[in-house]
């Protein structure tokens, strides 16, 4: 080991705890970095994966009702490799344990996996040939609540309650998160799908020989858009309501809305986070050189060339990459493991393959040298430019060392100028080098930004949820029908103890069309023009009524879509097409909905069917109004708003707690990191003064004051461009995370603000605190002696 | 016991000894050091470097602490006074003049010297501007440390020193940052403030012509006194040549 690279460790080891605290920041940046970019590849391989293995259709069409006959001509189109019809609907269940859910029902062929979208059996065996009433159970509800094969569930058929037996439990890639009933929110705690025999599911819901879709798988090179296009057009007469390619259905879009959030996150957090590495880096660096100043002038004047120099300071910066990064890497290669194992649980991706991306590494390893070398190059070439004489004897600033002037709040503010001498030292001190004083705020900028930004994220959602469960839902429960009734019917269920609201609905799954384009897919909820118990408000949180005629439509349709007021919008539906004129636009947190006036709907569309009532309850809550509500005649589930908003707190707002805990985290350790690295060589600076300090009988109360006053007034002045920035920035993050399933404001509450700051400055007092107890341990005598400081 | 006859002990040094841990080996800074300085007095030191002339500095002006023996001063034993002990003794007891003047470079001269009388008392304008009259600074009051010549600022420093009016003023090769005439302008301004104010100058230099204008000269050798000389004729600091 040459003497340089000894000189190098040593350097290292006298200063390790920045040397740590800034490797810190390198290496939670690729960490964070691989970690979320191999998980975005390995959830995107890992969905392509499963479908591939269960033989996922290539095109999938939804009609109103078509007989299974039709697939005979369907696999008559050129390119069509397979075709199968298949039954799916909604009703209600009963679990094991008494519970009542709502559960989409799909049918699958008794003794063998079809051809096309099979499902993983994970406990149990697949439901065995000649099976009728068999199911088998989707893992979501069955590890929610426990099912495991053997158990009996009850089915609500239109002739009453079906005993099912649980034959196993399974997965699929077609039903992870959506509900394709649309009228609810689905959790596992009231949502699941089954898999039933096909055949029994027709029987018993009086669907004989007919089916609601076409799974398609086409030819190897055929043209899959052509295909669907004369699917479509074969299947014309039974009304297609959905047509989608294998990439486009709406559990894939929900996928890649996910994993391009992770690769979002992959690529904005990292950066910001070697950016503050990077200025960080750069102050070390700085005051490094600059102390050691003498030694690069003696080595100059021994003949040491500057590219050796310039080596052996870069050398520090490298290793700062280099440890960091590759330890970030390799942390971040198994955190990826983790977590794309445990999204796909969530999620619901029955078969994980992990992707390893070899280019990424490189490229993150690059990126950190990279942001390391151009961080320590600046302050060693400006010094190696000097002569060696002038370089060992000049004190050589590191920007502009302002120490001859008044502080400026001192000019503006004359009061200040009559303090103490003791009080006007941090005042002047965040102006005795500008540039420094600018990295420091901009490092606590940064801090407050993070923190603000998670903070943000949990506002933003916990508003949502709010609005959804205060403002627009303002039913106790919802009843749904196993099919649709008359409106009169409906009407004449408001004899049931202690309700003291009931309107009837008619909702719908719809396709949305404007000038011939498909906008996407959602659900026309037709209610009473002035129901109570929808609460429609628009996003400036006044409240709207419905029109006589027309639409008012969720706002994702004017802020996502384009769409304007005037506009009319076609609605397609099981119960017919409407177009609507576009009155005006709605707040909604999530999904494209479409709201109208009952009665019009049911005259446009020429019905008087309504398929569910919302509930306001003046008496029992609960269980207990779900018992009552469940005796309404073909009543095949109840969802009762305390429980979804109960469950959605407890599991969304809980995953979003962990999620933004996570990040407030990932934002102090930076902070922190940060912090302390400009701390301690304001510190390092300020030592021999602080000697002088206690030297001439200054307690370290004084000096602890004198010191902290110092960085608080930093971290005062960084809260306004901290803020502003974390505000910014949260509205960017709520834009970026918008799309058609969810949309919400950035929020940011009083208290967050608060918190943020209060934490922040936390921080910067936890930060200061090894500097603090250095100067506790000081050796005057040599410290003051001592030119070169 | 070395000491002089002439006036009222301030310091006693008893059998001090300085011992630094250097890994698994001792420096011997300081070895059975006895020695009285008496109030008033002008003391020069001199000595080689290492012999041991600035741990006396440090031992005297509490920022060290001795290893064996016993350190008076004022009759009060500060051998084994604590740190916040020693904070309180620095305040009020000594001024310290350095080599590289170590002001403050962010407060002007006047605010460098209002600084160290804050440490003591309220009311700190107008002795400051007395202590930098004291030094022929008060045109300069305004000024910061980067805006003063090297002499100037030590001046300033020599203010902000006697400004309390310490008993005793611990000087480390005061004029060794300085050219002739500047050096010895200092030399004259400690001088008078020797004479006016009867404060104690302990100065430790390399330079022996300054010995001639003190009361006594102490010599040290690796550690020890090895020499002590009264100046019977103390030269004026406007006198001395080297």
């Amino acid at each position: 080991m040459s003497t340089l690279h000894r000189k190098l460790l040593r350097d290292i080891v006298a200063g390790k705890a920045r040397f740590f605290a800034v490797t810190f920041l390198v290496f939670l940046s690729l960490c964070l970095f691989l970690s979320t970019w191999l998980s975005y590849r390995s959830l995107d391989h890992s969905y392509s994966y499963a479908s591939e293995e269960l033989k996922y259709n290539d095109i999938i069409i939804k009609v109103a009702e078509a007989p299974d006959s039709v697939v005979d001509g369907l696999e008559g189109i050129e390119g069509v490799d397979a075709v199968i019809s298949r039954l799916v609907l909604g009703s209600g269940c009963y679990l094991p344990n008494g519970e009542n859910i709502v559960c989409q029902l799909v049918g699958m062929p008794a003794g063998e996996q079809p051809p096309l979208n099979q499902v993983l059996v994970e406990g149990g065996e697949y439901l065995p040939a000649g099976a009728t009433n068999s199911c088998l159970v989707e893992v979501h509800l069955s590890d929610y609540y426990n099912i495991a094969p053997g158990a009996t569930l009850q089915v609500v058929a239109p002739e009453g309650k079906q005993a099912m037996q649980v034959e196993g439990t399974a997965a699929s890639a077609e039903f992870f998160i959506v509900s394709t009933e649309k009228t609810m929110i689905a959790t596992p705690r009231n949502y699941g799908v089954l898999f039933v025999p096909q055949n029994w599911l027709q029987q018993s819901f009086g669907w004989e020989g007919n089916s609601n879709q076409f799974c398609f798988r086409v030819k190897e090179g055929a043209d899959a858009q052509a295909v669907m296009e004369a699917a479509e057009k074969e299947l014309s007469q039974y009304s297609v309501l959905y047509a989608s390619l294998g990439d486009d259905t709406e559990a894939r879009q929900l996928l890649d809305l996910d994993v391009e959030g992770f690769r979002e996150i992959s690529l904005f957090f990292p950066i910001l986070f070697l950016i503050v590495a990077a200025l960080s880096l750069y102050m070390i660096l700085t005051r490094m050189v600059h102390m050691q100043r003498r030694q690069i002038g003696t080595m100059m004047a021994l003949g040491l060339g500057r590219r050796r120099i310039t080596v052996h300071y870069l050398s520090y910066a490298l290793l700062v990459g280099v440890v960091g990064a590759v330890a970030g890497l390799i942390v971040g290669y198994f955190v990826a493991g983790w977590l794309t194992h445990e999204y796909a649980k969530s999620i619901g991706i029955p078969l994980v393959s992990m992707v390893m991306e070899w280019e990424a590494v490189v490229e993150g390893l690059v990126v950190a040298l990279a942001a390391c070398f151009l961080s320590s190059i600046l302050p060693i070439r400006r010094l190696l430019k000097l002569k060696p004489a002038v370089v060992m004897q000049e004190e050589i600033g590191e920007g502009k060392v302002l120490v001859d002037h008044v502080s400026l709040i001192e000019r503006i503010i004359s009061p200040l100028y009559r303090l103490k001498a003791t009080w006007k030292m941090p005042l002047r001190n965040l102006s005795r080098n500008r540039r420094r004083a600018l990295l420091n705020i901009m490092g606590i900028t940064f801090a407050f930004m993070l923190v603000l930004v998670s903070m943000a994220l949990l506002d933003s959602m916990d508003d949502a949820f709010s609005f959804y469960y205060n403002d627009f839902v303002r039913y106790d429960a919802n009843v749904y029908f196993s099919s649709p009734v008359p409106l009169d019917d409906a009407s004449g269920l408001s004899g049931i103890s202690a309700v003291k609201g009931l309107e009837p609905y008619l909702m719908v799954p719809c396709k949305f069309q404007k000038a011939g384009d498909t906008l996407g897919e959602g659900l026309l909820r037709a209610v009473p023009q002035n129901s109570d118990l929808l609460g429609l408000y628009g996003t400036d949180g006044q409240k709207m009524q419905l029109p006589d005629q027309g639409a008012l439509l969720a706002n994702w349709f004017r802020d996502g879509l384009g769409v304007k007021v005037g506009d009319t919008v076609k609605v397609v539906t099981s119960v017919g097409s409407m177009d609507m004129k576009v009155e005006g636009f709605v707040k909604q947190i999530g999904g494209l909905a479409v709201f109208a006036n009952l009665s019009w709907v049911q005259q446009t569309a020429g019905t008087d069917l309504v398929n569910g009532l919302l509930v306001a309850s003046s008496g029992s809550q609960g269980d207990e109004l779900r018992d009552d509500l469940m005796q309404i005649p073909g009543a095949a589930g109840v969802e009762i708003t305390e429980f979804t908003e109960e469950m959605m707190r407890d599991e969304m707002m809980g995953m979003m707690y962990i999620f933004a805990g996570m990040m407030i985290l990932f934002a102090v350790a930076m902070a922190l990191a940060l912090v302390y690295n400009t701390i301690s060589i304001a510190y390092l600076e300020r030592e021999k003064e602080i000697s002088v300090m206690l030297a001439l009988g200054s307690r370290m109360k004084l000096v602890t004051g004198v010191f902290t006053v110092e960085n608080l007034i930093v971290a005062v002045i960084a809260v306004i461009p901290g803020v502003l920035a974390g505000y910014g920035l949260s509205v960017l993050m709520m834009k970026l995370f918008s799309n058609e399933f969810f949309s919400a404001p950035a929020v940011i509450r009083g208290a967050s603000y608060a918190v943020t700051i209060l934490g922040v400055l936390l921080v910067v007092l936890l930060a200061e605190l090894p500097s603090l107890r250095r100067a506790g341990r000081i050796n005057l005598a040599d410290i003051i002696r001592d030119r070169s400081r | 016991m070395v000491r002089s006859d002439n006036g009222k002990e301030l310091i006693r040094f008893e059998q001090v000894s300085k011992i630094y841990p250097m890994g698994e080996l001792e420096v011997v800074a300081l070895k059975d050091v006895n020695l009285v300085i008496e109030e008033g007095e002008f003391i020069v030191m001199l000595g080689p470097s290492g012999s041991g002339k600035t741990t006396i500095l440090n031992l005297i002006g509490g920022m060290d602490t001795l290893t064996e023996g016993t350190l008076t001063v004022k009759e009060n034993d500060i051998s084994n006074l604590d740190s916040k002990q020693l904070t309180d003794y620095r305040r009020t007891q000594i001024g310290f003049i350095f080599q590289f003047f170590n002001l403050i470079p962010t407060l002007t001269a006047l605010e460098n010297v209002e600084f160290a009388l804050e440490l003591i008392e309220e009311d700190t304008r107008e002795k400051s501007m007395d202590a930098l009259k004291a030094v022929g600074l008060e045109e300069r009051a305004d000024h910061f440390p980067s805006q003063l010549s090297g002499g100037e600022q030590q001046r300033v420093a020599i203010a902000r020193a006697i400004c309390k009016s310490p008993p005793i003023l611990l000087c480390d090769e005061p004029t060794g940052e300085l050219d002739y005439k500047t050096g010895k302008n200092i030399l004259k301004v400690m001088q008078v403030i020797n004479r006016n104010q009867n404060q104690t100058i302990i100065l430790v230099t390399h330079n022996s012509a300054i010995a001639e204008m003190s009361d006594r000269t102490v010599r040290l050798h690796s550690g020890s006194v090895a020499e002590i000389n009264t100046v019977e004729h103390p030269k004026e600091a406007e006198a001395l040549v080297w």
